[in-house]
């Protein structure tokens, strides 16, 4: 029993991780209807700056933190600036091939900047750190990535359904024409919505790094991993990639945790293949996800 | 108030939507706006709100006039913030999004909260039936329900012109007859109107000018009482059969040729 709860737990945290990069996506999503493959090379960016922060330039986590926040942002808002602006109203199929290509410029950025070399990555406490109840070992770093994701949930919540900005970005979601006759400025919005997302999928990066430890030109590919979470969970949805995040992130935890039981047939790697598993399951019953709704473009 | 000079509009620059229209609403009236599908109208409505962008049209002659200020380089915020507000056609309220929170969508430029509740209080007082449903969500609302939030929404900005794509479309006589008594109201508080619509009976009901466009071009302007008396948009705009129909369309084309022609001799 103990240690199918410390698994929970480590699932759950795990899952918090993928919550954060995924609701980079939907948000973005939500707003433009693009897919941002660049996701994944945005979080690498910010990871390897708060990395450098720390480690080349002694800075203090708390402080090399927002500045890998900052400059993640700042991307965001350049690119969205001198890019997206120009594509409003194209097709969403378009501007996603576009983020392909900045996906790529930034990872040979971080390449040509930073070398091809794994690094290690910023941590502001030990992996052994943390307490333990009944048994179970709560690392403080899981608990820290559980309590900043909840929080920031809130604090999203909060600001999608009570402020001015939130309004606007719900509603230019809803009908971007529409949103423009109101006269919602909607290039603010996909600035607004390409910030928010940088910050949000910098900070899952960065605390997926505390638990790997290492990092090196690959850790983008982490995005990927929170895909299925998004899928699941119904692009469109904010609040379905947070769902999706934690199921994705338990299922994966669990299986690798009780695959040694499985036959040695089914070998080693299936906690890879249940996150899929899992999404295909549900796209079968839901095809537009567990929040979707049946409006979402196809791509 | 609003002045449209030679207006010419066209998509994807090679399409023409609008060959050269003048247009003048002033202060505190209602004008009409009829036409056939795709005459222009509201090509016409999109080049002063400055919609056009958004569907690859671009004002490629004339000029558009608001109080003296040129609009056809303004964003459509600023548009909006100059105190020109836009009902779309087929009415596109935000249906995820609650009676209030569309309401507040619609007032996202205005800054000053009392100017907000003020708003807010016209638009209670003009439609209690919002009222009564706030909180519901806007989607569930009946179409007659969702035309006075749509354009209840356009009224938060407090403009003093308001843009109607036609509120009448796909609406129950009695309804249509409601949303009639609406733009009075509204025009009675001191608020313009340019009304687009196909149901040239209503709409020359309400206005005091109109305007009739014919693929792009004005070919009838008229006080509202003369044009509802004026033959040929009594056969073409207000129901006849087919044949008619065409005799009628062939008079008013021979009509736009005789107001073209007059216009080279002066």
């Amino acid at each position: 029993m103990a240690y199918f709860l410390q698994l929970v737990f480590a699932g759950a945290a795990q899952g918090c991780i993928y919550a954060l990069i995924g609701l980079g996506f939907s948000i973005i999503f939500k707003a433009s209807q693009v897919i941002n493959f660049a996701q994944g090379e945005l979080l690498l960016v910010g990871t390897y700056v708060v990395a450098s922060a720390v480690l080349n330039w002694h800075l203090p986590f708390l402080l090399a933190l927002p500045l890998g926040l900052l400059v993640t942002i700042v991307i965001g808002l350049v690119f969205e600036r001198l890019v997206l602006r120009r594509m409003i109203g194209r097709p969403p199929f378009t501007v996603l091939m576009i983020t392909i290509g900045l996906d790529i410029i930034l990872r040979t950025l971080v390449i040509v900047g930073w070398g091809s070399r794994t690094i290690p990555a910023a941590t502001p406490f030990s992996v052994t750190s943390g307490f333990n109840v009944a048994s179970v070992h709560l690392g403080s770093s899981d608990l820290w990535t559980i309590g900043v994701t909840i929080v920031l949930c809130i604090a999203l919540y909060y600001f999608f359904r009570h402020t001015r900005y939130g309004l606007a970005m719900r509603a230019t979601a809803l009908d971007q024409e529409a949103a423009l006759a109101m006269g919602i400025d909607v290039r603010n919005v996909y600035a607004l919505a390409w910030g928010l997302a940088a910050a949000i999928t910098t900070l899952g990066g960065v605390l997926l790094a505390i638990d790997s430890l290492a990092i090196d030109p690959n850790f983008g590919n982490a995005a990927l991993v929170a895909f299925p979470a998004i899928i699941l969970g119904g692009l469109d949805s904010v609040s379905g990639a947070v769902v999706g995040g934690v199921i994705i992130g338990l299922t994966s935890v669990l299986t690798a945790g009780y695959e040694s039981r499985l036959p040695a047939v089914v070998g080693t790697g299936l906690h890879e293949v249940t996150p899929y598993l899992i999404m295909i399951l549900i796209l079968m019953i839901r095809p537009y996800g567990l929040f979707g709704s049946r409006k979402v473009e196809r791509v | 108030m609003l002045e449209l000079q030679d207006v010419a509009v066209t998509y994807q620059n090679v399409i023409p939507a609008l060959r050269g229209v003048s247009l003048e609403i002033p202060e505190k009236v209602v004008v009409a706006l009829l036409g056939t599908n795709g005459a222009g109208k509201t090509t016409l409505l999109r080049a002063i709100s400055g919609l056009l962008p958004l569907h690859r049209g671009a004002l490629v002659g004339g000029h558009i006039l608001f109080a003296g200020e040129r609009l056809d380089r303004l964003s459509p915020t600023r548009i909006v913030q100059l105190g020109i507000a836009q009902v779309l056609e087929g009415r596109r309220i935000f249906d995820d999004l609650t009676v209030d929170e569309n309401l507040h969508a619609g007032a996202i430029t205005v800054r000053n909260p009392t100017a907000i509740r003020r708003a807010y209080d016209r638009v209670m007082s003009l439609f209690p039936v919002l009222a009564e449903r706030r909180s519901s969500r806007a989607g569930y609302l009946s179409g007659g329900e969702q035309q006075m939030l749509a354009i209840g929404r356009a009224l938060m900005a407090s403009p003093r012109l308001l843009l109607l794509d036609e509120p009448s479309l796909g609406l129950a006589p009695f309804m249509v007859q409601r949303i009639r008594n609406i733009i009075a109201e509204i025009n009675a508080e001191g608020t313009a109107v340019l009304l687009v619509e196909q149901n040239a009976q209503m709409a020359l009901s309400v206005a005091h000018y109109g305007y009739v466009l014919e693929t792009g071009r004005v070919v009838l302007a008229a006080p509202a009482a003369r044009l509802l008396q004026e033959e040929n948009i009594r056969q073409f705009y207000l129901g006849l059969r087919e044949g008619e129909r065409q005799l009628a369309l062939g008079r008013l084309r021979q009509r736009q040729e005789r107001v073209a022609e007059r216009r080279w001799q002066s």
